[in-house]
């Protein structure tokens, strides 16, 4: 069976083009990510755009299994409901498996006593929103020790800003307020959140960490990330944190802060790289 | 917008009564002047302007939702 390959600012643009290109739809896909596209160094260096391979499934066999069984097509529809936009349907598919503790947020509701700062944090959010001012309603609820607030309703990309600019700020300054009287070391977390935003930035990172692991594995040369926030950083770390063959560390001060992966039977300088 | 700078630096800092905050409206352009107690005057920028940025980061979230320009100002 053929197999094309597309190119665009995002994956899920090129996803997006090759189902129009094709005349079909990503379901019927079968697509294999050969490219992220990276932003570049100030937006001029290193720009790349992603690129992806999709081969057409067979349908006909698909179908006619799927007679026979249900199963199959079954399982296919609840990692992508069919009534999602195109975008949110794509990403468990391209990286199914297991999930991170902070990929696992969303639906998990009450868990244990919710603390004071539940409640406070709810107002908190909400009061700020109301002065920008933004209809929408605050979901609290408990995601292990950390508060988890949802943000219902807007629907623009308002909230979430610039690469999640203005969604990590309010997350910043309601943590800020909620622990302003707190002692270290009580502090409760708070995870502000919109339209999955979080859920979906993880898979994405997990995704990039995965490739570029592989990547390492492959050249056997150190892979360099392009700079990110703490956050981010985190959790790239904690999804290469199980892989045997490499390693990772951050360099660089600031913004300018990422992550390099080093495969550990490399003969690359890792002194060099600084 | 002001009352959305003025709710988030009371909230952040010890001395709420002190915080002060003044609206100069220009044509496209406002600029958003905030004055807090001289011990709170950390508390408002934070590490490395941390907590600054991220007030001026939703300002400009609030100020595009209302398709006009704002700067916030911490007034020593």
């Amino acid at each position: 069976m053929s197999s094309y390959e597309f190119t665009g600012k995002t994956i899920k643009e090129a996803v997006a083009k090759a189902c129009e290109e094709l005349r079909t739809e990503e379901a019927l896909l079968d697509v294999e990510v050969l490219e992220e596209s990276t932003r570049g160094f100030l937006g001029i260096v290193g720009q790349r755009d992603a690129r992806v391979r999709v081969r057409k499934r067979n349908i006909l066999k698909e179908v006619l299994e799927a007679e026979d069984t249900r199963s199959s097509v079954d399982t296919d529809v609840e990692e992508s409901p069919p009534e999602e936009s195109l975008e949110e349907a794509e990403v468990p598919r391209q990286s199914a498996v297991s999930s991170v503790d902070e990929g696992e947020v969303p639906e998990n509701r009450e868990v244990g006593p919710p603390p004071p700062a539940l409640g406070e944090a709810k107002t908190v959010l909400e009061e700020i929103l109301r002065r920008m001012p933004v209809e929408a309603e605050v979901r609290a609820s408990m995601s292990g020790d950390a508060v988890y607030l949802d943000i219902k309703g807007d629907g623009s990309g308002l909230l979430i800003g610039k690469k999640g600019q203005t969604l990590d700020a309010l997350q910043f300054l309601v943590n800020k307020i909620i622990n302003k009287t707190t002692p270290s070391g009580s502090k409760t977390e708070i995870i502000v959140d919109t339209e999955n935003y979080r859920m979906r930035k993880t898979e994405n990172l997990r995704e990039m960490a995965l490739k570029m692991s592989e990547k390492a594995k492959r050249t056997l040369k150190p892979v360099s990330f392009n700079p990110m926030p703490a956050g981010e950083r985190r959790i790239v770390h904690l999804i290469l944190a199980d892989e045997r063959e490499v390693y990772t560390k951050s360099y660089g001060e600031g913004p300018l802060r990422r992550i390099i992966v080093y495969p550990r039977h490399g003969m690359a300088g890792k002194r060099r790289r600084r | 917008m002001k009352e959305l700078i003025e709710y988030i630096a009371k909230a952040l800092v010890d001395n709420p009564d002190e915080v002060s905050v003044s609206e100069v409206e220009g044509e496209i352009t406002s600029v958003i002047e905030l004055k807090v107690a001289k011990p709170d005057l950390g508390k408002v920028i934070g590490k490395q302007g941390r907590t600054a940025r991220a007030m001026r980061t939703i300002l400009s979230a609030a100020s595009t939702k209302l398709k006009k320009r704002a700067v916030l100002e911490i007034l020593e």
